[in-house]
């Protein structure tokens, strides 16, 4: 699953991991609420329940902090195995301290998504 | 006439009064009848409390009793006011004599006035300061803050750019022809090098947002750095000597950079065929640490000594010298963090040495 507001760079995500041949499925979202109906909605869904979230940081009414301290009351069944936070910008000090405060996130990666990363989070994580 | 033999103490600069024990004004000179703001005449024989009602209340008055009544002298700075209303400031000394207490007194009004002038100027100028550095610290976190979103912001477009670029490559390849291609090549170089003017950017407006002095081994630190650099001294076949160095309190990673930053310049703009040679010195001066990074490189000329710690600014072209154009103005923002300065002494074609200060914290 792919929560970002910019269109384009899910539109561009959603290349980057189906041209990877690692997915049967990708849902773009556009914002946290979305995602969490999408997320609460698991029984109606059949199979497509997520197993891996990029998530965007900047986006606008609900970020990606507000939408994880939604997810963090979600019941166990409705969570992902991984989430992956995803940063405009690289290594800002503020942004991993923020991160470590939540136990869910999986890792930090900078945009865009590439081809070597999706490797590298399917070596670390599954 | 009574007590003629005061009368050498007329006409001096120092009022001369004595008050008998009824509180009468038995002698006065010229300098106390101006102080009073009253003649001679109408003082001599009237009472204190007459010529200035209430004045049993005053603390001088106490000291006056005591001195009449025990013999207790006394020196104190009376504050006066006078019935039009007007203050003076009098340096009173009294002590017992038969005739009762002789008061000595010194007009320091105006020195009085001058001390109450310069505290309230100083007072004043206090506040403009500290006004000035409120103001001064929210413009500058302003910028800081203007930096960061402008360099954060600005990258998501940019990404745009590059990864329809991408898109363009992987897919549409058979469709372009060479010079499409190349052109597509172009774009994505160029938006690269923004992507890493805005990083640098950013880094720049980030330097010392986290504020913790740590102890510094600053000898450690440099053998860390040259660990770092490792290969590009290897490459290079730099020598590299550290002087003697302290211990100080200082921002450890952005000291670290500032050192990185110094000495992989110093190699950089080494000389052709000349093996780099770089001196690493540190000197005490007063309340400051001073260190210098020497090198044997290409050298720069003085008209260029302020332009290089500038944003952006480059001496070379990419082609000759590759570099991003923030590496010193990061420098000079790191040693002025530090309260220090940052300056350079060079002879072309002999090498630059980079001198620069740290107060100690």
């Amino acid at each position: 699953m792919l929560i970002d507001d910019n269109k384009d760079d899910n539109f561009f995500h959603e290349r980057v991991i189906k041209k990877s041949g690692y997915a049967n499925m990708v849902v773009p979202k556009e914002n946290g609420m979305d995602a969490l109906e999408y997320l609460r909605n698991r029984h109606n869904n059949g199979n497509a329940h997520p197993d891996l979230i990029f998530l965007d940081i900047n986006m606008p009414g609900m970020n990606g902090w507000e939408f994880l301290e939604e997810y963090n009351n979600l019941d166990k069944e409705f969570q992902c195995p991984v989430i992956v936070v995803m940063l405009t910008t690289s290594d800002s000090p503020e942004d991993k301290a923020k991160a470590a405060l939540f136990n869910i996130v999986s890792g930090l990666k900078s945009k865009p998504l590439t081809i070597e990363m999706l490797d590298q989070i399917l070596e670390e994580y599954f | 006439m009574p007590f003629s033999k005061y009368s050498i103490l007329d006409n001096i600069i120092e009022g001369v009064q004595i008050i008998s024990a009824d509180w009468r004004y038995v002698y006065v000179n010229e300098t106390v009848a101006q102080h009073g703001k009253a003649s001679k005449e109408k003082l001599i024989g009237r009472t204190m409390m007459e010529q200035y009602p209430g004045i049993e209340g005053t603390e001088m008055f106490k000291f006056l009793k005591d001195c009449m009544s025990k013999g207790v002298p006394h020196q104190m700075i009376n504050e006066f006011d006078f019935h039009d209303g007007s203050k003076g400031y009098f340096e009173l000394r009294m002590q017992r004599v038969d005739e009762g207490v002789l008061i000595l007194s010194f007009d320091v009004t105006k020195q009085k006035q001058l001390e109450q002038w310069l505290q309230n100027t100083n007072a004043l100028l206090d506040e403009k300061v500290n006004q000035r550095t409120i103001e001064l610290t929210i413009k500058n976190s302003e910028l800081e803050q203007f930096a960061y979103i402008a360099s954060h912001d600005l990258q998501e477009p940019l990404r745009t750019v590059s990864n329809y670029v991408q898109i363009l490559q992987e897919d549409c390849a058979e469709q372009l022809d060479a010079s499409a291609s190349k052109h597509l090549i172009t774009i994505h170089m160029a938006t690269k090098r923004m992507s890493n003017l805005l990083r640098s950017l950013l880094e720049f407006s980030r330097l010392g947002r986290n504020k913790t002095l740590q102890h510094v081994d600053f000898r450690k630190l440099i053998l860390d750095v040259n660990t770092d650099l490792e290969n590009l001294i290897k490459n290079s076949g730099a020598v590299i000597s550290v002087g003697n160095m302290p211990h100080l309190n200082v921002y450890e990673p952005e000291i670290r950079q500032l050192f990185q930053k110094l000495i992989s310049n110093a190699i950089k703009f080494r000389n052709k065929n000349v093996c780099p040679k770089i001196e690493i010195s540190s000197e005490q001066i007063n309340d400051k640490w001073q260190f210098c990074v020497k090198d044997n490189g290409i050298g720069i000329e003085p008209k260029h000594y302020k332009k290089v710690f500038q944003i952006f600014q480059r001496l070379h072209s990419g082609k000759e010298y590759e570099g991003d154009g923030i590496g010193l103005a990061n420098c000079k923002k790191i040693v002025e963090l530090h309260g220090g300065k940052i300056w350079i002494d060079s002879a072309i074609g002999l090498g630059s040495t980079f001198s620069f200060t740290i107060s100690k914290f």
